[in-house]
C-alpha cells in the first residue's frame, strides 16, 4: 500500500525537517574565573555582524536566613548571550557563555555542513579569549531536539507510524499509553567511531499550541557527549588554527553521526525517508 | 511510649532524629510518631542522590520552546515536497513504477538549495515519474521549463520561451547550477 504523507499519523514539525534545535556545547573545569568571563564579553563586538543582539547574564547568589530574611551573597556577570533574530522576532541562532560552558544554538536548521561551519566559527572566536585560562574543556556535546506533530485527530494518532515498535530506545508502554501521553528518559554509553559516547535520550509526547490548535507533539531530545578522558592526544586546544578546527570538526561530526544512528534506530523507515535522514 | 529513632541522609549531611528531641507536650504519641516518620521520608525524598549516576551528566538547556518554523517558507515547502516523494513505494502507480532513489532526492535537494540561495523564484511543480525521476516543471507566462534528476549528480532540462528561444541540456553537473539566462526567467 502506498503509505504517503496523508496516511502517516505524524509529520516533521517544520515540514521539510523535524529539527527544532541543534546545539553544540563545551563544558569547562574548573569554571571560568572573573578575568576569563570578562574577556569573553568582547565577543559581543567581534560577532555583532552575525549576532546583532547581546545581553550580559548575571549570577546572583543569596541565602534565606532562619527568620525568612533574604541576604544577598553575590551578584556578578556570569557571561553573555548573543542572538540572531528573524523577521518574525524568533531566535534563529544563539550563543551563550556561562560560568562553565559555551553553547551555540541553531533554531533554523538547513544542512549539517552549513550549520556545523557556523558553529565552528563561533567556537573558534571564543578560543583566543580562553588562551592562558586554567579552565580546560572537559566534554563536548551535541544536542538535537526533533519534533513531530500529529497530522489529524490527536486521539487517532498512531505512534507506530513514527517510532519502531522494536526499538531499544523507547519503553514499550509508550505504545500503550491510553491518552497518548508518555515520556521515556534514558542514558547509555556506546562505542562509536573509536570513542565511548554518552547518550541521553528524552522522548515524550505532549500537547502544544500550534497556530492556535491543540496538537499532539512527540519530542526527541538527544544529547551526545564526548569526554576528554576518552580521547587520545589533545582534545581541544585554545587555538583558532586550521588543525584545531579540523580536530574539533571531526569531534562534532562524530556526535552528529551518533545522532543519525540513534534516530535511524528509533524512527520508522517511512519517517527516516520522510526527513531524508 | 514507643521510642522512635530515625536517620536522614540529606544534602546537609546526616541528621539523627530521636523521639525524645520532640516536645510531646499536648500531643498524641502516634501523631508525633507519624510526623517524625514523614519528616524522615521528606528528608530522604529531598536528599541529593548519594550514588553518582555517571550517565546522567549535566547537559545544556534547549532554548527552542514551542517554536515552529514557517512551513510555507519557500525553501521548507519545496524541500518537503521533494522529501514526500520518498514515501512512494515500488509500483506506486499500480503499473510497475519504481520508487525514487535516495541519491535522486539528495540531488534534487542540493539543486533547490543552491537555486534558492540569495534569491526568490517562482515555485516549480514537483512530481515523480514512473522511472524514478524527480521532475521540476515551471509553466510561466513567457517560459515553460522542464528539468529532471536521476540521482547521478546531473540534471537535464528543456525550456522554451515565448520568443521561441530554446534551452536544452543533457547530464549537466549539479554543482554547475542553472545558467543565468534561465534563472532570469524563473526569478521573482
Amino acid at each position: 500500500m502506498n503509505q504517503n504523507e496523508e496516511t502517516l499519523s505524524f509529520s516533521p514539525i517544520n515540514g521539510a525537517h523535524a529539527i527544532a534545535e541543534v546545539t553544540v556545547f563545551l563544558r569547562f573545569e574548573p569554571q571560568f574565573n572573573a578575568l576569563t568571563i570578562s574577556k569573553l564579553l568582547s565577543l559581543e563586538e567581534e560577532l555583532k555582524d552575525f549576532f546583532p543582539t547581546a545581553n550580559e547574564t548575571r549570577a546572583v547568589q543569596f541565602k534565606i536566613t532562619g527568620t525568612g530574611e533574604k541576604q544577598d551573597v553575590s551578584d556578578n556577570v556570569a557571561g553573555i548571550e548573543l542572538k540572531s533574530m528573524n523577521q518574525e522576532g524568533g531566535i534563529d541562532w544563539m550563543m551563550r557563555t556561562a560560568e562553565n560552558s559555551i553553547s551555540v544554538h541553531c533554531l533554523n536548521y538547513s544542512t549539517w555542513e552549513e550549520v556545523s561551519e557556523q558553529m565552528l566559527k563561533c567556537l573558534n572566536a571564543t578560543f583566543k579569549h580562553l588562551d592562558g585560562s586554567e579552565s580546560f574543556v572537559s566534554n563536548i556535546g551535541l544536542m538535537y531536539v526533533d519534533r513531530f506533530i500529529c497530522n489529524g485527530d490527536n486521539d487517532e494518532a498512531n505512534l507506530k507510524d513514527l517510532l519502531k515498535q522494536e526499538t531499544d530506545w523507547v519503553f514499550k508502554g509508550a505504545f500503550k499509553s491510553v491518552n497518548n501521553l508518555w515520556h521515556s528518559h534514558i542514558g547509555w554509553y556506546e562505542d562509536f567511531s573509536d570513542y565511548k559516547l554518552l547518550n541521553q535520550l528524552k522522548i515524550s509526547s505532549s500537547y502544544a499550541n500550534i497556530k492556535g490548535e491543540k496538537k499532539l507533539v512527540v519530542t526527541a531530545d538527544h544529547n551526545v557527549m564526548l569526554f576528554r578522558e576518552d580521547v587520545k592526544g589533545s582534545f581541544v586546544t585554545y587555538s583558532d588554527d586550521s588543525d584545531n578546527s579540523i580536530k574539533l570538526k571531526g569531534n562534532i561530526d562524530t556526535l552528529h553521526a551518533m545522532n543519525k544512528k540513534v534516530l535511524k534506530e528509533l524512527l520508522t523507515s517511512q519517517m527516516v525517508k520522510r526527513i531524508n535522514l | 511510649m514507643i521510642d522512635y529513632y530515625a536517620q536522614t541522609d540529606t544534602c546537609m549531611g546526616i541528621k539523627a532524629i530521636s523521639y525524645d528531641e520532640i516536645n510531646t507536650h499536648d500531643f498524641d504519641g502516634d501523631f508525633i510518631a507519624k510526623t517524625v516518620i514523614s519528616t524522615v521520608f521528606a528528608g530522604i525524598l529531598c536528599a541529593s542522590n548519594p550514588i553518582s549516576i555517571e550517565s546522567k551528566q549535566e547537559t545544556v538547556e534547549s532554548v527552542s520552546g514551542d517554536r515552529v518554523l514557517d512551513i510555507n517558507r519557500q525553501d521548507l515547502a519545496l524541500l518537503a515536497k521533494i522529501r514526500e516523494k520518498a514515501l512512494y513505494p515500488d509500483n506506486w502507480d499500480g503499473n510497475g513504477a519504481i520508487a525514487v532513489d535516495k541519491k535522486t532526492i539528495n540531488d534534487a535537494e542540493s539543486f533547490i538549495r543552491d537555486l534558492l540561495r540569495d534569491r526568490i523564484i517562482y515555485s516549480p511543480i514537483i512530481s515523480l515519474a514512473a522511472d524514478g525521476e524527480i521532475n521540476f516543471l515551471w509553466v510561466l507566462e513567457d517560459f515553460r521549463f522542464d528539468l529532471g534528476f536521476y540521482g547521478d549528480q546531473t540534471f537535464s532540462y528543456y525550456g522554451k520561451a515565448s520568443s521561441g528561444q530554446e534551452f536544452i541540456s543533457d547530464e549537466m553537473d549539479i554543482s554547475e547550477g542553472l545558467p543565468e539566462a534561465i534563472v532570469n526567467f524563473i526569478r521573482k
